[in-house]
């Protein structure tokens, strides 16, 4: 099983449907694929994923649930629905681990994992459960957002763990064919110097917010079609 | 059965802290809050020893009293004296373990910050002072 995990250190960048979107993509592509949330604080793959099913398990752990799309699904939104969840420090180590045990995937070829913005607890205990993976951050294209962006980049790669690159998203809208970059075109040089590479770059699709994992020919799941062959080749090359 | 999986979770931890060595005795602590069926889970750990060749491992497994802290009011409860008021209120979070209903707990005690409030001051800004968690406490390895 190949693990790939996708973070940001910064919030609303896109990170949950791009994780989505690739486990969408990599499923109709002919793989077996489980999509873990692990933003304890603040789950959102129950939302994109809705079920009104019971969480089920057996003697060999937590049973993901099983999207239309035929992705297996795990959120903890799907327990605990809309209440807060306050946990705290250790606490959320505890939480990741347990997860990271409890659940019964099967046989899956990819495992997406989608964390919490911010450089944490969740985050240093997903990397310690999940060694091999390949890791991915999310970022909008714009200033301040890389700079965020580039401490997490920072805290994975002092923790030994290499980040494999960025995801740009929301970079341009077109309109009448013409593309609008909503953040201007500096973001190019700005990766440049900070020495973070662009694995790809998404464009802004007003029409994601209404049906959000419809797949269609639009130029956002061309491009995400394009993001997972990139991220097979890695995955086969590591 | 939750028990059986958690078995196995122990039973790899245990191999990894025995480093080739042969297990002996191991001490595991269970968290009150997570309703673990300690015979259930002593049989599991049994089997799947045996299953791994650790044939003389033997266990110790105690129940760690579940106890909180308000960090807002400072109240100091523990799990058995509201168990039997808070099982209307879970039911909403039960996971379906093998056709049957079980408290979210079993599975993932931490939940409790999601569901439980202080009973005195209805904060949800509260410690979790003992029985938590399943752990390993200690392995004796052969010298």
């Amino acid at each position: 099983m190949k693990i790939v995990i996708f973070a940001s250190g910064k919030g609303g960048v896109g990170k949950s449907l791009v994780s989505a979107s690739t486990a969408i993509e990599l499923k109709r592509r002919g793989h077996e694929v489980g999509l873990l949330d692990l933003d304890l604080h603040g789950p959102t793959q129950h939302i994109l994923f809705p079920s009104s099913g019971r969480p089920e398990a057996t003697r060999e752990g937590l049973k993901p649930f099983l999207s239309p799309q035929g992705v297996k699904l795990f959120s903890l939104g799907y327990i605990f629905k809309d209440s807060p969840l306050p946990i705290k420090g250790k606490e959320k180590y505890g939480m990741v681990q347990d997860l990271t045990w409890l659940l019964d995937w099967g046989d899956i070829d990819y495992l997406i994992v989608d964390l919490p913005p911010g450089t944490g607890d969740e985050h240093l205990a997903c990397i310690r459960a999940f060694k091999t993976a390949s890791l991915y951050l999310v970022s909008l294209p714009s200033l301040h957002s890389i700079s965020v962006v580039h401490r997490a980049y920072s805290l994975f790669k002092d923790e030994g763990h290499n980040p494999e690159g960025v995801i740009l998203n929301m970079c341009w809208l077109k309109i009448d064919g013409r593309k609008i970059y909503l953040f201007g075109k500096e973001y190019k040089k700005v990766m440049r110097e900070r020495g973070m590479e662009i694995v790809a770059e998404l464009p802004f699709d007003p029409l994601l917010s209404k049906a959000p994992l419809k797949r269609s020919n639009s130029g956002y799941w061309r491009r995400i079609s394009k993001l997972v062959a990139e991220i097979i080749a890695r995955a086969n090359r590591s | 059965m939750h028990e059986w999986s958690l078995a196995e979770a122990l039973i790899s931890k245990i191999e990894e802290v025995s480093s080739g060595r042969t297990p002996l005795h191991a001490k595991v602590s269970i968290g009150e809050l997570m309703e673990i069926e300690v015979d259930v889970l002593k049989e599991a750990l049994n089997v799947l020893a045996k299953e791994r060749g650790m044939d003389r491992l033997t266990f110790t497994i105690n129940v760690e009293e579940t106890s909180f802290k308000c960090n807002s009011c400072g109240l100091e409860w523990k799990w058995k004296e509201v168990a039997k008021r808070m099982a209307k209120e879970l039911e909403p979070y039960q996971i379906i373990d093998e056709g049957e209903p079980t408290t979210p707990f079993h599975f993932l005690p931490y939940l409790a910050h999601a569901i439980l409030k202080c009973p005195k001051c209805g904060s949800r800004d509260f410690e979790i002072k003992s029985g938590n968690t399943a752990k390993l406490l200690s392995v004796v390895v052969e010298e």
